[in-house]
């Protein structure tokens, strides 16, 4: 192959030579105009690379925004992008749920066209796309009114009408943060001098006569950002220091049509009916009052029949699953959290302590210690196990104020909570079972499909997990036979350091997801064997459920 | 140790089971299973006898026997998600039998008492989400 050609791998598993240079949009139009006129934007692999999906960023954090990308990972780039090495190509149309981010911070971006039409004084922040649609940031002094928001919709549609090409244009770094300083736009200016390296090239995207500071891609141009709407209003302080200037964060969404943008919206009035928030009052299930403070719940008549069902049902299930019921108190004395280790690593959740006669108190954000000490307080042989304790019991923990949602975001909860004591030849058939008994939580209850996920461990990443590397390799291996025994699918990754066990998450789907709320999960870890939990040590690796 | 939490949170898991039912809970966990409406006050005295029998079979219950009209008590257990609404008059009262209206089905027709009830407890026991 001679120096000017390279080889561009089609998923069909055709190789395409083109001269270097040859751009995406041109290989798609030699394909066939149709497919041209369907792809929004192009997935790059490195063709040494394992062509894998790349895992969805967390698209609202400014790093990966603007951050330089691993070099070896599947990137999206513009249809007009010059080729320049070997690499495998997609094309990705409409229907690509990658596509919809695009399209979406292609809106961002023609928000803030018509933002800088309308009211030029106005300096830029960052404009992501989320799950749910983007949000550009702004700052000026006056904010803007609802008013407002209509005028910038029409002005964005009059955008989307000229149907101005995105185009990427490089500039030296020094000479974007000297234009950025001169005209004040000090947050363009933080982003450049955080995400690029003095004397590199950084990327702009121009529409017309906007341009911004963007690491791309877009879809060919805002024609291609057919169905959008403008939503709300929001103030976000600069870098969410409150001692920062406050902005002004302004939400939409986009589809790729109408009739998506139009089904968004039903899911979203659905998800609002079904909001158990609004239920719970109606029905007179549940309520939440400010007199006795945010995140405790007071269960109505009709919401605590349900609840003796549900725990009638759970406490059955448990007594025949061989499991003993206990009870323990609400409040220990401060020194049992000390031995626990919650003192030192989980004082931000709890409540802070009490003092009675001589001694301080603190209260329980955890069952754990308290089963502990039902197990030490008398003597086991290996013929004992496994004893499995399990307690509906009372916690309360520290949420920040402000943070609260219903019933799903809380100050005080019931766990069903329940530890397994036994031997590490156990431990495989223990998961076996608490996998089994969460299978029969879903169904009964009425949850038709889930996922398994089993959080484990990164050796690369020491600090961050409690527990030898021998006890981790013992409970990783014990749970993943049987996560990966179970039809539903598996997925294992790295639990969230600190991590003190590995973790079997069962997860499902609601119209929560709809409304923007992290979906619910259960789930069993295992912890170091039994056998050597009768030491505080041990007992201090009990921190996190 | 094995540490495990199935609900995870009771209150939460309720908060879950309450959006994915949007209010309508499956016979065995709905606060109120059947909703009685007499058609008159001649027939609160069967109301009560109606009432009794479903307790007696384990079944939550609650009567309308307000001074109001048919049609608004059965639309107030309706609004209230009720799986049941059981509506009768002289001619159930004669013949020991209930109307029933099904959550989501509408206008059942007439049944004999003993029968809704065996019916409504196989459906609790099974902890069916069918009605």
């Amino acid at each position: 192959m001679n120096a000017q050609t390279i080889a561009v791998h089609l998923p069909d598993g055709v190789v395409c030579e083109v001269p270097s240079g040859t751009t995406p949009l041109e290989i798609a139009n030699s394909i066939s105009p149709r497919l041209a006129a369907a792809a929004v934007v192009a997935r790059l692999t490195p063709v040494n690379g394992a062509a894998t999906q790349s895992a969805a960023p967390d698209s609202q954090s400014e790093d990966t925004m603007y951050a330089a990308e691993d070099s070896a990972a599947p990137r999206l780039v513009d249809l007009g992008t010059p080729l320049t090495a070997d690499t495998r190509l997609e094309l990705l149309t409409e229907k690509d749920p990658e596509a919809l981010k695009v399209v979406r911070h292609s809106a961002a971006h023609v928000l803030a066209t018509a933002v800088l039409e309308l009211f030029p004084e106005t300096k830029l922040g960052h404009g992501p796309a989320t799950d749910a649609g983007f949000f550009y940031d702004f700052y000026r002094p006056t904010p803007f009114t609802p008013e407002d928001l209509i005028t910038i919709e029409a002005k964005m549609k009059e955008v989307v009408a000229r149907d101005e090409p995105f185009l990427r244009e490089s500039t030296p770094r020094d000479q974007a943060l000297e234009a950025f300083a001169r005209d004040g736009d000090f947050m363009k200016t933080h982003f450049v001098t955080k995400f690029t390296e003095p004397g590199s090239q950084v990327s702009f995207y121009r529409n017309g006569g906007f341009v911004d500071f963007c690491r791309g891609p877009h879809v060919p141009s805002t024609g291609r950002v057919k169905a959008f709407k403008v939503l709300s209003l929001a103030g976000a302080y600069w870098l969410g220091d409150e001692k920062n200037p406050q902005l002004q964060r302004i939400y939409g969404t986009a589809f790729f049509s109408q009739k998506a943008l139009d089904e968004h919206f039903a899911r979203l009035e659905e998800a609002a009916k079904r909001d158990h928030r609004l239920l719970g009052r109606q029905l007179d299930l549940f309520s939440i009052q400010e007199l006795a403070g945010a995140g405790l719940v007071f269960w109505h008549p009709k919401g605590g029949i349900v609840r003796k069902v549900m725990e009638d049902w759970m406490r059955d299930e448990c007594l025949r699953r061989g499991y003993s019921l206990v009870f323990t108190p609400h409040v220990m004395r401060r020194e049992l959290w000390k031995i626990s280790g919650h003192e030192g690593f989980y004082s931000g959740n709890m409540y802070t302590p009490m003092e009675l006669d001589d001694a301080e108190y603190r209260l329980k954000p955890m069952n754990c210690p308290g089963h502990i000490l039902i197990y030490k307080n008398s003597p086991k042989s290996y013929r004992d196990l496994p004893v499995r304790l399990a307690e509906l019991g009372n916690v309360y923990r520290y949420e920040r104020s402000g943070t609260m949602h219903g019933l799903l975001r809380v100050r005080g909860f019931t766990q069903d909570d329940a530890h397994i004591f036994c031997t590490p030849g156990q431990i495989e058939d223990e998961v076996v079972a608490c996998i089994d008994f969460a299978e029969a939580v879903l169904k009964t209850f009425g949850f038709k499909e889930f996922i398994v996920e089993l959080s484990t461990w990164d050796p690369n990443d020491r600090a961050h997990y409690a527990g030898s590397d021998d006890n981790w390799n013992l409970a990783v291996g014990s749970s993943s036979a049987p996560s990966n025994a179970r039809a539903s699918p598996t997925k294992p990754s790295p639990a969230k350091p600190p991590s003190t066990a590995p973790r079997s998450t069962s997860s499902w789907s609601t119209y929560l997801a709809a409304s923007g709320s992290s979906p619910p999960s259960n789930s069993t870890s295992t912890f170091p064997p039994a056998s050597s939990l009768n030491t505080s040590a041990k007992t201090a690796s009990a921190i996190n459920p | 140790m094995v540490h495990r939490a199935l609900f995870g949170s009771v209150e939460r898991f309720f908060g879950v089971l309450i959006e994915h039912y949007a209010g309508a809970f499956p016979l065995w966990l709905a606060p109120v299973q059947v909703g009685l409406v007499p058609i008159s006050e001649r027939h609160h005295a069967y109301a009560k006898k109606v009432d009794q029998e479903l307790k007696q079979a384990g079944l939550r219950v609650e009567i309308d026997d307000r001074n109001e009209k048919m049609n608004g008590k059965i639309r107030d257990f309706a609004n209230q998600k009720t799986p049941y609404i059981l509506v009768f008059g002289d001619k159930e009262e004669a013949a020991g039998s209930v109307s029933v209206r099904t959550r989501g089905k509408g206008d059942q027709g007439s049944m004999p008492l003993a029968d809704f009830i065996a019916k409504a407890k196989a459906l609790v026991s099974s902890q069916s989400t069918e009605l």
